[in-house]
Formats: C-alpha cells, structure tokens, sequence
C-alpha cells in the first residue's frame, strides 16, 4: 500500500485553483505568488514520482484503482509508466515556470488566469496518468476548456476566432473517439468482462475491419491534437492569438497528448491496423516535416514560425513512432519530451520580447545583440536545441528518430533528415535578422534585458536542454522498458497476413 | 378491482400524483379568498409543501411494484423516477417564477394550482398503462399548460404563443386519439398488455397506422422534428418560468409515456418503429442544433436546443434495449438539472421592463456577476455533453446504448451534432468571459429563491457528472421494473 501519489499530483493543482478563487484578486500580486507557490506543489510530488519510479520496470506503477461507475465498468483508474513519467514531470516542471513568466505578461485578470492555468494543469496530468479509457476522455475533454479560456480571455485580437476554432477542432476529433471507445469497449465485453480498463482491453479481439476503423476514429482525434498535416489549420491561429503562457502550455504538452494518445491507445490496441496505416501516417508525417519548414521560413511573425516549426518537429515525432523499432519509438518520446522544452522555450523568448516591444514582426528588430546580450545569448541556446545541434537536447531524440526512420523506411529517413536541414535554416534566419545587423528601429535601443525573474525562468529549463543533450541515459533509462513493451504489442504474432508494411525489427 | 371501493393498490398507484393534485385544490381555494394585493408568497410556500408532500408520497410506496385500477395504471420504479423527475421541475419552476412573476406584473395566483396540476398530469402519464390513461395524463397536463403560456396577459407575445400552442396541440391530441382508435380497432383494448398480446393477431396495416398516429401526438410534446414548429414561437412568448417548465417537465412526461409504451409494450414491433424514430431521432437533433446556431435570443437558442435534446433522447428509444430505457431516465433527470439551470440564468438576466434575453446581455457578465456567469457556464458546458457534468455522462450513457444496439451510424450523427451544438452554447460562454459589456443587474444575493433554484441546479450538475452511479443504477433498477 502506498499514498495515492498520483491522485495527489492530479487534484492537487486543482484544488489549488478551487482555492486561488477564494483569494482577494486584488492586488495581482496576490493571485501571481499564490498559483506560483501552490504550482510547486505538484512538481514536488512528481519528484518524488521520479524517485520511487523504478527504471526496470515496463508495467504501470503506482497503481490506483476505484470503481467510478460499476454498472458500466468505468474506474478510476491511474498508473504511471515510462511513456507517461517524463510527460508528468515536463507538465508539473512547464506550469511553475509558465506561471512565473505571466507575471510580467498577464495585467488584467490575473486571478482568472492562474485558476485555468491551474485547471489545465489537472486536466493534463489526468490525461497522462489515466488508464482507464473513459477516464482518460473525461481528463481529455477538461483540459480543452481551460486552454479555450486561456485564448479566448487573454490572446491577441483574433483571440474569439482562435478558441472557437480550437474547441471544435479538437472536440469533434474526441467524440468521434468516444464513439470508438464505447464500440471497443462492447467489442471487449462480449468476451471478456465489461470494462474501460486499458490493460485489459489491450487484449481485445477485434478483427482487421473494426481496428481500421476504431484505429481511424482514434487517430483522427490524436492527430488533431499532434497536429498532423493536413489538420493542423487551428494551430497558427492559436498559437499567434494565445498569451505566452498558453502558448507554451499549448505547444509543450498539449500537443503531446496526441503523440502520447498513438503511443498509449492507437499503436498498441489496434496494431493490424496501425502498421497498415503507415502508407498513410508516415507520409502525412513527412509532409508534415517538410510542409511544417517551409512554410515556417518567410513567416514574417516570431511566434507563427515557432508555431509551423512544432508543427514540423511532431511530423518527427510521428515518424519515430511509425518506425515501429526501439530507436524510433523512444527517440519519438523523447523528442516530445524535448520539443516541450526548446518549443516552450522559444515562446517564452517570443514572449519577453513582445512585452517590451508589443510586436513580434521580425523586421522590427535587428541587432539585439549589442542592446540586449543575455537575452540573445539564452536566445541562442534554445534555438540551436530546437534545430538539434549536438551537445544539446534535440539531437538525441532526433538522431535516434532518423535511426529508427532508416531501419524502417529509407525513404521517410531520407525525406526527413531534409527536415533536419530545412530547420536549421529557417531558425538560424530568424535568429540572424532579429540578433544580428544594425539596430534598424530606434525603438529597440531602449529595450532592457532579461529580468531576475526571466532569467530565473529561462534557467531550469536550460540546464535540462544541456543535461539531454550530454547525459540522456536516466530519461532514456526509463522510457525504454515501456517502448519496448509498446513494441511487443505492436509487434505480437498475428494471424492476417493483409499487412505487408516493412517490419525491420532494431 | 373488488367491490366498489378502491383497492390498496389503486390508492398506492395514483398516491403521489393524487397528492399534488389534493395540494393544487386547496391552493387553488387558498387562493379564491386572497385579495388582489395581498401577497402571492403564501401560495409559493403552499405549492412548494404540496410538491414535498408529492416526494414523500413518491417515496413512501417506494419499492411496491403493483398495478392499480384493472392494470391501467402502473406502480413501479420507473413511474415514481418519472415522478421524481417532474416534480423537481415543478419545484424548481416554481423557485424561478415567484420573482420572476412580480417582476413581470403578472398577479395571478391561479399560476401555483396550475403549475401543481400540470405536474400531476405528468406523473400520470409516466404512470399510464392504458391509452385512455395516457390520454387523461396529457390532457391534464396540456389543459393546464395552455393557461400557463399564456398567464401573461398584457403581453402580446404570451398571448400569441398560447393561441398557437393550444391550437396546434389539440391538433396533435386529435392525432394521438386517432391512433388510440386506430389500436383499439386492431387490437381490441386500450391497455398496453393487451394491446401488446393482440398485435400478432391484428391487422398490420392498422397497427402500423396506429402507432405513426400515436408518434405524432407524442412527439409533438417531445418537440420532436418535425413536430416542432410551434416549438420557438411558444418557448419564447411563454413567461420564462412556464418556459422550464415545458422544456424539462413536460418533454420528461411525453418522452415517459412514449418510453413505457414503446420500450416495453411495443417491442414486438421495434424493427417496425425503430426506422422511423431512428430518422425522427436523425432529423431532430440535426435541425435543432443547426437552426439553433442562427439564434440571438438565448431563450429562443434555448428553445431549440431543447428540440435537439428531444434528438438525444430519442436515439436512446430507437435502439429498444433496456440500456436505452435507462438512459432516456438518466438523461432527463441530467436535462432537468441543466436546463432549468439555464432558464433561471434567463430570469436572472431580466430586469422590470427588460427581458435582456439577446446575447449580447451577456457580454461581461464574468466580471460583474462571476457566480452568476460561472453557473451558466456549468449549464452550457453540460448541454454541450462536456465532462465532468451531468449532460455528458448522459450522452454517454445514450451513445452507449446505441453503440450497443447496432446503431452505429445515428452515434455518429449525435456526436456530429454534439460538436455543432458546442458551437451556440459556446457563444453564451464567450460572450460572458471574453467580451466586455455594462448592462448592470440586480444583484443575485437580492434575489434569493431564484439564487436557490441556480444553486440547486449546479448542485445537480455537478453532482450527477462526477457521481454518477448511484442515479444511474437508480434509472436501471427503475427501467428494468417498468411493466
């Protein structure tokens, strides 16, 4: 018997924002230190996650198991695994930090802001450590609405047209997968017992017909989410309308609910069906990769650039994960892992600058340098982890991905490490024409560097860029256990010979 | 029945709807001696026992299952969920109305015993087991439910949805008394077993014609497409209270009656009827929630949505099984908590002379009432089906029960619409949270059976989302002692 860890780490942040609303919201330092102070809780908790969590297992631990709703066999049900742990704490890790940044950023409401930014947190983190399918839509669901809120209330002028996108975007993905659950769930109970449970419905016999298209109701509610090309249309606009802190949460673990659904849900229950897929999902990806560069190149506004290069770096993520070996799939979960960070990064580098200037059009800088040296010098640190370079972060999961990629398909290997170049340039190009040159508007003369508080949110996050990209041993440690268990699933001896997709095992 | 007298049974069967009707007589002489300035609040008080008394009937023949008045009128689970049901929208009505009714001018203290006979009416109709009975059930409700809509006499919108909703019901009553004809000529009786017993000998063509009669009547009070056309006109002229009242009480008494009847007594037939509910179910929630999108008015917006509501339901009835059954107790008692959550935000909106029931009223409402503004969310978030709130284990459980059946397809289509329907009640949010606006309100805390009947409503929002097992073991045992 242990303390219900995970339970504590789910509802934690939420009863924090239950009791950030009693709080006077007057004056705005009150909400900032309180949701700061309250966010670390949870962190401290994943923490101690971290510490019992052992490396050698693939099962799910810390286990906590409740009948919710018996007459239909829902439970509440929580685990962690190696796909999971890294995700709760880049989650628990992000928020504190987030918060602190909105310091500077958030003027008006900031009560309202820190409770669904707390709300958010619990809906993600139940997201991650939810191993029962109806719980898991349920954490699904609730963490949509705050991050709604967060665009709709505190974005840019287009705000109102960004959330209402993004809310019907995702939800019509979700409930068509809801309509899959219920159907694999019956399909489940009719020979085995009725229940939402994960584990158990892993065993489901379905034949190649329904996993097609329970695997299609499943994947388009996650690649929405990812997002996938072509379903990536909501996510410049709410990116480019969404406060800072939204889009760092938005792109830092949002995203990856829908990278972690393929790996949770899509790839091991329906594996006939995912490996059948891969003429479909690994060119979209490639595409994504490709399209996701190019389109990331002349766009004149930071934070859009930043937007199409997350939508180019999952299309990695995709593709690691569609190289069904061990390289592939936990360099994919790495990756994510480390897109949260440099991606986060980077729009909270966006963000300090559109403080100061209240733009972001890469014209209206140029030779920050000389003006403001910490900030480009951090700046440049979490650019060159988002293009990979080695030494740092996204190296190790993009090399590990293209490994995989190779093994599998030289083509999507091929395709995509012309991703990896493509990267550079449109990074290195902005970087260049904002840092760089002569200072071109008087404007940013005046501009101050990098606050104590900044800094002291941008270092946390720099010591874990350097430390993946030195010594990724502990986190590769405990995400190979459960890729390789993902793998087995995936790989496990099936009867139809209909899928002739290339099988290279590492 | 033995002798002349009543048999127990009889009494326990009618108990708890006798019970409200007993209470609406002496409120209604209660009333009679009241002058016309003395106040209304005594009769509030007056109905609101009468509804307890209704509960406490309800629940002390809880458990008995029997049938009283030759098998005509059912005592069992599923009759006294129905009850619970109405007379919680009864109650809650009541709590939206009592300022509601001053604010507007409307004097009349006949508006009490009406409201507590229409809520008799619909315990009887949860409780028929004869068409006859069914009948009885629906005119008792319908009658008084006419008056009600238009109680508010100087307006003249009131008037108009009066005129229009008696005149298309006795048009739908006229059809439902078709179809009872229709049955009775098939079959030979008007009970429901009998008429069950008969079906396999009688003519098909005149059973069949029968029961599409019976589908009219019926869904014209469900507000089923495309019965519904009076629908928005009568919703939105009614006074606001009356409103509620229809959508939840009165959908919850057609959508009982047509359950019992259909999911019990009518299943030998189910491949027959099932098409057509299925493109009845098809039609309703797709046109309630498309049309819904071009609303401004919320109380109109309201109105269609609870057509496509009634699509909900309905899905729940075509796929026959007992699930179904369950779900359609679950959802209303889900819907009954949301919706009349909704219609007290409408009140409480208002000021003397102003209605503000247009959209735009509710822009910034978050930062001026945020109590306020945070229920409405709640109310708007468990319409669109969005956990953890009552209306999405409610659709839940209804999609479940179509998945289950086979129909796979009309899921498909729910959930589509369930996705468009988050669309309007969406906008109500965004006015709230993300538009700034003036207009000033009497504070809720001024106000405080209205603040009741919003906080009993969130209380059962919330409650029946996170916890939801015992009421839905409660609408199983209820469906599975349906007889």
């Amino acid at each position: 018997m242990h303390a219900p860890l995970l339970t504590l780490i789910v509802f934690s942040p939420f009863f924090s924002a239950l009791l950030l609303l009693l709080l006077p919201g007057e004056p705005a330092g009150v909400p900032r230190r309180a949701a700061f102070a309250l966010a670390l809780i949870p962190f401290a908790l994943s923490l101690g996650l971290l510490a019992g969590f052992d490396p050698t297992l693939a099962t799910m631990q810390f286990t906590e198991k409740v009948p919710w709703i018996p007459s239909l066999g829902v439970s509440y049900s929580l685990g962690v695994d190696g796909i999971s742990l890294w995700l709760v704490l880049l989650t628990t890790f992000l928020t504190p930090l987030v918060i602190l940044a909105a310091w500077g950023d958030i003027e008006k409401r900031v009560k309202e802001f820190m409770f669904f930014m707390l709300l958010l947190e619990s809906g993600m983190l139940g997201a991650l450590l939810s191993i029962d399918l109806l719980l898991f839509y349920v954490f699904w669901e609730l963490m949509l609405f705050p991050m709604a809120f967060l665009i709709g209330i505190w974005g840019g002028p287009r705000r109102i047209y960004s959330a209402v996108k993004f809310v019907l975007y995702t939800m019509g993905g979700g409930l068509l997968m809801l309509i899959g659950i219920l159907y694999l769930v019956l399909a489940h109970a009719k020979t085995s017992g009725l229940t939402f449970d994960l584990l158990a419905i892993y065993d489901t016999h379905l034949s190649f017909n329904e996993q097609a298209w329970l695997f299609a109701a499943f994947a388009l509610a996650f690649a929405i989410k990812v997002p996938m090309f072509p379903l990536h249309t909501w996510l410049p606009d709410a990116h480019t309308e969404a406060p800072t802190g939204g889009s760092v949460i938005l792109a830092g673990i949002l995203l990856k609910l829908g990278t972690y659904g393929f790996v949770r849900f899509a790839l091991p229950i329906f594996p006939l069906a995912a490996r059948a897929a891969f003429p479909i999902i690994v060119p979209l990806a490639v595409i994504g990769i490709l399209y996701g560069a190019i389109v990331a190149m002349p766009q004149p506004d930071m934070k859009r650039l930043v937007a199409y290069s997350s939508v180019s770096h999952l299309g990695f993520v995709m593709v690691g994960l569609w190289a069904f070996n061990l390289p592939g799939i936990s360099g994919g979960l790495l990756q994510m892992i480390n897109h949260g960070l440099s991606t986060g990064a980077l729009f909270l580098m966006v963000g300090f600058i559109y403080e100061r200037r209240h733009t972001r059009m890469i014209t209206e800088f140029g030779g920050l340098w000389s003006i403001v040296p910490i900030y480009s010098a951090i700046f440049m640190l979490v650019m060159l982890s988002s293009i990979g370079l080695p030494g740092l972060n996204g190296f190790v999961g993009e090399f590990l991905i293209l490994l995989g990629a190779f093994h599998a398909n030289p083509w999507a290997g091929g395709l995509a490490t012309l991703g990896v170049v493509l990267g550079a340039v449109y990074m290195l190009t902005m970087y260049k024409r904002v840092i760089f040159g002569p200072v071109t508007v008087e404007a940013n003369r005046a501009l101050h560097d990098l606050s104590g508080r900044e800094v002291a949110v941008m270092v946390p996050i720099l010591v874990l860029i350097i430390w993946l990209g030195v010594y990724p041993k502990p986190f590769l440690d405990r995400i190979e256990p459960s890729a390789r268990a993902v793998l087995a699933r995936v790989d496990r001896p099936v009867a139809t010979p209909r899928v002739a997709t290339a099988e290279v095992r590492p | 029945m033995s002798g002349a007298g009543m048999s127990a049974a009889d009494w326990e069967a009618i108990l708890p709807a006798l019970v409200v009707a007993g209470a609406a007589i002496l409120v209604l002489l209660y009333e009679a001696f009241l002058g016309d300035e003395d106040d209304r609040t005594a009769l509030f008080w007056m109905s609101q026992l009468g509804l307890v008394a209704g509960v406490a009937a309800t629940l002390s023949v809880w458990g008995i299952r029997t049938r009283g008045f030759s098998g005509t009128l059912a005592l069992d689970g599923f009759a006294l969920f129905v009850d619970l049901v109405c007379i919680l929208a009864a109650s809650l009505s009541l709590l939206m109305a009592i300022g509601y009714l001053d604010r507007i001018n409307v004097r009349a203290g006949e508006f009490y015993p009406l409201v507590l006979f229409a809520t008799s009416g619909m315990m009887i109709m949860g409780a028929a087991r004869d068409l006859i009975v069914l009948f009885l059930g629906l005119e008792i409700m319908s009658v008084a439910a006419y008056v009600l809509v238009g109680i508010h006499r100087r307006d003249r919108k009131s008037g108009e949805a009066a005129l229009k909703y008696f005149l298309l019901g006795a048009f739908a009553t006229g059809f439902l008394l078709y179809g009872i004809a229709l049955l009775y000529g098939a079959t030979g009786s008007t009970r429901y077993d009998q008429i069950a017993a008969g079906l396999g000998a009688a003519p098909r063509m005149m059973v069949l014609a029968g029961v599409a009669m019976l589908l009219v009547g019926l869904g014209f009070k469900m507000a089923a497409v495309p019965f519904h056309f009076w629908t928005p006109d009568v919703y939105e002229g009614a006074p606001t209270a009356v409103t509620a009242l229809m959508a939840v009480g009165i959908k919850a008494a057609a959508f009982a009656g047509f359950a019992r009847l259909f999911l019990v007594h009518l299943m030998s037939i189910h491949p027959d009827w099932a098409q057509v509910v299925w493109w009845l179910a098809a039609l309703t929630m797709t046109a309630g929630n498309v049309v819904a999108i071009a609303q401004s008015n919320v109380k109109r917006m309201l109105a269609y949505s609870s057509i496509a509501h009634a699509g909900y339901l309905l899905v729940a009835v075509v796929s026959g099984s007992g699930d179904g059954g369950a779900a359609v107790l679950f959802y209303l008692a889900a819907y009954a908590f949301m919706n009349l959550g909704a219609f007290a935000v409408v009140i409480a909106l208002g000021v003397r002379g102003e209605p503000n029931e247009d959209i735009s009223s509710y822009a910034g409402l978050a930062g001026r009432e945020p109590v306020l503004a945070a229920a409405m969310a709640i109310f708007m978030l468990s319409l669109t089906g969005v956990p953890p709130f009552a209306g999405f284990v409610g659709k839940v459980y209804i999609f479940r029960a179509a998945v289950d059946a086979g129909y796979l397809g009309l899921a498909v289509i729910a959930v589509i619409n369930s996705t468009i329907s988050a669309y309007y009640y969406l906008r109500v949010v965004i006015e709230m949270y993300m538009r700034e606006g003036t207009k000033l309100l009497p504070a809720l805390s001024s106000r405080p059976y209205l603040a009741a009947s919003i906080f009993i409503a969130v209380a059962g929002t919330i409650l029946l989302g996170v916890f939801p097992s015992s009421a839905m073991d409660l609408a199983r045992r209820s469906f599975l002692s349906v007889g």
